[in-house]
């Protein structure tokens, strides 16, 4: 299953970047591909909604924070949404829960992000 | 050879004939027929080998302690006894490592893995690569995907790449400005592009065999196995192997004794690796370096403001205002809350010092336009009105419009830097291979140990490389590898750093260990050669109980060492051991001393000239040996000295040092023979041997 991946731009700055498949070391390129493009277009505050994945590897985990850098750098940051029980595992196996805020789901994300 | 053979006498020949024939006969006798059954009798006799070796090594250690120092010369006695203190805890250490070898048998093959072949290169030539790449190409695992990774960046590579039909992975454009992390940072970097879910490593020069990853990919239906290592040897050893490059010792018993103990090494090429368990290693590691950073971060601010007292008033009370956030902040650690809230506790906590300060100076700045005022400025009132009126938000627009940076409050950039959680420093957060050591190898399965990981030493030879053809790179290489293991003692000692079982913590440090020989081996060249120039024994006596202590040790030592290697060649390795004393001695000081260790690609083309500037102290030895020994001889002859046991057994031992240093003068002065051309072995090619015209 290919991984499809939806952005919404609530803002110049905030974005909603939807997630659908699974997210591996076949995926992670692209993923991280498009995190970056939304840094460099000014869309640093962003919330990324992981309800429909089922299942993320660690590949999948590094785009992610490749994203988080960019975004970290340019002064934002990224937020991640409606993990499943998998996905959290693997957050936690790798400590990366340490790194990413995550909600239970955008909406709450969203609230927490900096407005502009 | 053959021709001197044919003129021996017929008698003699069958002789030799039967002789061997018998021997062969008594072998099959003795020997259990199963493999197995011989390689369980073997170790029994290794064990007990190993076990009366130890009681004679204990009996003549303690003996050298309580009765046998030369307490009128402490000065030569302590350093050398110190010497033979730490070869026999060498010997102890070889003994644990080689204690329960595994008996591995490749499991059937992980049927449907998905293989990436890195062939990672900087600046070989292009026909050396590609008789790599080729070989990579006709690897019979179905699913393979071969990749270039070219750090080098180079057109003609890039060319050779798409007429294999291999991918070419070039760094990224992250890494522009950044450091590379040589060979460590190219595979880094590729393991963010490609996406098999095994990875095989080979240097540029390693040609593999077309069923490597048949053998070794059964292996990994152990989901906890992280990577198997096959060994490293060479096709272009001259003969004779003059710079000592055959390691078959390490790249087999040794090996296998460490993978006996969950600790087998990853050597840095020819081997397989699980990418999930190097993305996990990178994951964490950047996690872990993230949280260090908010810790020291937040430890500078705390540093800073015990510091600023005596600043302005002003700064004074923005500093204080941080205490209650910097609480805060610790207490949000401890319990375990993302870093980004911790982070931006203090962050926010800054920002609003920060605005304090600016308000206050605005106040002030408001104070003085009042004063001009009541001097009759009418501008100055209005202006110092509207100022003290919407005093907040003026500082806000203004710290926000002209950032004043965290000097304003007196703290210093770098703590906000470090919670930035940025990890800006570097190319690509996520580094799955070790970066801070330039021997990655290492550092990288010491990790994966410590994180639980399993590895496999896998003993088939299933590629062939090249070995330095001079002395100048071999010696180079040597260093290299000599730094960055001592780097890795220093920066992460196995003793500390967690997660590892005490046998693990013991492989590594052997091997550590091992690197300190320098600095023993010299005073084991000097000994004979103070003995015999000045007749001061670093012994109480040359007695018969000195000979009957130490001779059976010695011989037993060297027999278990020769057991162990089981008909490999191990002599030109023994020779190097010691005669390396002055490389060994540089890499301790050099990595002490902090200097900045470079990754060097070893030179795989032959440099020609001679070398003997390189190896200047071992010919000082072996000339003040040569010359103590005539000494010795000349003083006992005349008469000056009459201790009959000690000339003769300094003698021995000089002779010793200097057949073992002979090695090292003859490469530093090698040329091989006119007729030696280096071929890789035909079994790597199963369908002839390729021939390229060399036009690059």
């Amino acid at each position: 299953m290919d991984l499809q991946i939806t952005e919404k731009l609530l803002s110049d700055k905030r974005a909603v970047v939807t997630l659908s498949g699974r997210v591996n070391a076949v995926t992670a390129p692209d993923l991280k591909a498009q995190l970056k493009r939304l840094a460099k277009g000014g869309h640093i505050q962003l919330v990324i909604d992981l309800t429909d994945v089922p299942f993320i590897d660690s590949s999948g985990l590094a785009a992610l924070v490749s994203g988080f850098k960019a975004a970290r750098e340019a002064g934002g940051t990224i937020k991640l949404a409606g993990l499943n029980e998998q996905t959290r595992t693997v957050f936690t196996l790798t400590m990366l829960d340490r790194v990413f805020e995550s909600y239970p789901d955008t909406g709450a994300a969203i609230d927490t992000l900096a407005f502009g | 050879m053959m021709g001197s053979l044919s003129h021996q006498p017929q008698g003699i020949a069958r002789l030799a004939h039967w002789l061997k024939a018998g021997a062969r006969r008594a072998a099959s006798l003795l020997l259990p027929p199963e493999a197995e059954e011989r390689g369980r009798l073997r170790l029994r006799v290794f064990r007990i080998i190993a076990l009366a070796d130890l009681t004679l090594g204990l009996y003549y250690i303690v003996w050298r302690y309580t009765a046998s120092l030369n307490m009128r010369a402490l000065w030569f006695a302590i350093p050398l006894v110190l010497a033979e203190t730490y070869s026999f805890i060498d010997t102890i250490l070889f003994i644990f490592m080689m204690w329960k070898p595994p008996r591995r048998a490749a499991p059937p093959p992980l049927e449907g893995a998905t293989v990436d072949v890195y062939v990672t290169t900087y600046n070989e030539l292009v026909e050396l690569v590609r008789l790599t790449a080729e070989a990579a190409t006709r690897i019979t695992w179905p699913n393979t995907q071969v990749y270039i990774l070219d750090d080098g960046a180079r057109p003609v590579m890039k060319a050779m790449a798409e007429e294999l039909g291999c991918g070419y992975i070039t760094r990224s454009d992250e890494w522009t400005g950044k450091p590379r992390h040589a060979k460590a940072g190219n595979v880094n970097n590729a393991l963010l592009q490609t996406f098999g879910e095994f990875i095989l490593i080979l240097d540029a020069d390693q040609i593999p065999a077309p069923q490597i990853v048949d053998r070794c990919i059964g292996y990994f239906r152990n989901p906890q196995v992280a990577f198997v290592q096959t060994p490293q040897y060479f096709y272009n050893l001259p003969p004779g192997d003059p710079f000592g490059s055959d390691a078959p010792l390490f790249y087999g018993p040794i090996l296998q004794g460490k993978d006996g103990w969950d600790a087998a090494f990853f050597c840095g090429s020819n081997a397989i690796l699980r990418r999930e368990a190097l993305m996990q290693l990178g994951l964490t590691g950047y996690v872990q370096e993230m949280e260090q950073r908010v810790r020291r971060g937040l430890s500078e601010i705390e540093r800073d403001l015990a510091r600023r007292e005596a600043d302005t008033p002003v700064q004074r009370a923005a500093l204080h205002s941080l205490r209650p956030a910097l609480i805060q902040a610790r207490q949000s650690l401890k319990d375990g809350q993302p870093l980004e809230v911790v982070s931006d506790i203090v962050r926010d906590a800054v920002a609003a010092a920060q605005q304090t300060v600016a308000q206050q100076d605005m106040a002030a700045i408001a104070e003085d336009l009042r004063a001009m005022a009541a001097a009759g400025d009418e501008t100055a009132a209005q202006v110092s009105q509207f100022m003290l009126e919407r005093l907040p938000d003026l500082a806000r627009e203004v710290t926000e419009s002209a950032p004043s940076g965290p000097e304003a409050v007196g703290l210093s950039p770098q703590a906000i830097e470090d919670l930035a959680l940025t990890r800006a420093d570097e190319a690509v957060p996520v580094m799955a291979l070790a970066t801070f050591s330039i021997t990655e190898d290492m550092a990288t399965a010491m990790r994966l140990h410590a994180m639980g990981w399993r590895s496999v030493f896998h003993p088939e030879i299933l590629a062939y490389g090249l070995a330095p053809e001079d002395l100048g790179s071999a010696l180079k290489q040597r260093l290299r590898w000599a730094q960055g293991t001592i780097q890795v003692f220093l920066r992460e000692n196995p003793f500390l750093i967690k997660g590892l079982s005490f046998p693990q913590r013991l492989q590594y440090f052997t091997t550590m260990y091992s690197y300190f020989s320098g600095f023993f081996n010299l005073i084991y060249v000097l000994s004979p050669i103070v003995y015999l120039f000045t007749t001061i024994p670093p012994v109480s006596a040359w007695s018969l109980e000195f000979a009957w202590r130490l001779v059976p040790f010695l011989l037993l030592n060297k027999l278990m060492f020769r057991y162990v290697a089981w008909g490999l060649s191990i002599w030109r390795g023994e020779q190097y051991s010691l005669a390396l004393f002055p490389l060994w001695i540089q890499a301790v000081v050099s990595v002490l001393a902090g200097a900045k260790l470079k990754f060097v690609v070893t030179s795989k083309q032959r440099q020609t000239g001679n070398y003997l500037h390189l190896i200047r102290p071992q010919l000082l030895i072996v000339w003040l040996t040569a010359l103590a020994i005539m000494y010795g001889l000349f003083s006992f002859i005349v008469g000056w000295n009459l201790q009959v046991e000690g000339t003769l057994v300094n003698i021995f031992w000089g002779c010793y040092n200097i057949v073992m240093l002979s090695a090292i003068v003859r490469a530093a002065v090698y040329k091989p023979p006119a007729s030696w051309e280096a071929r890789p072995p035909a079994f790597l090619f199963p369908s002839g041997y390729p021939i390229h015209s060399s036009a690059n």
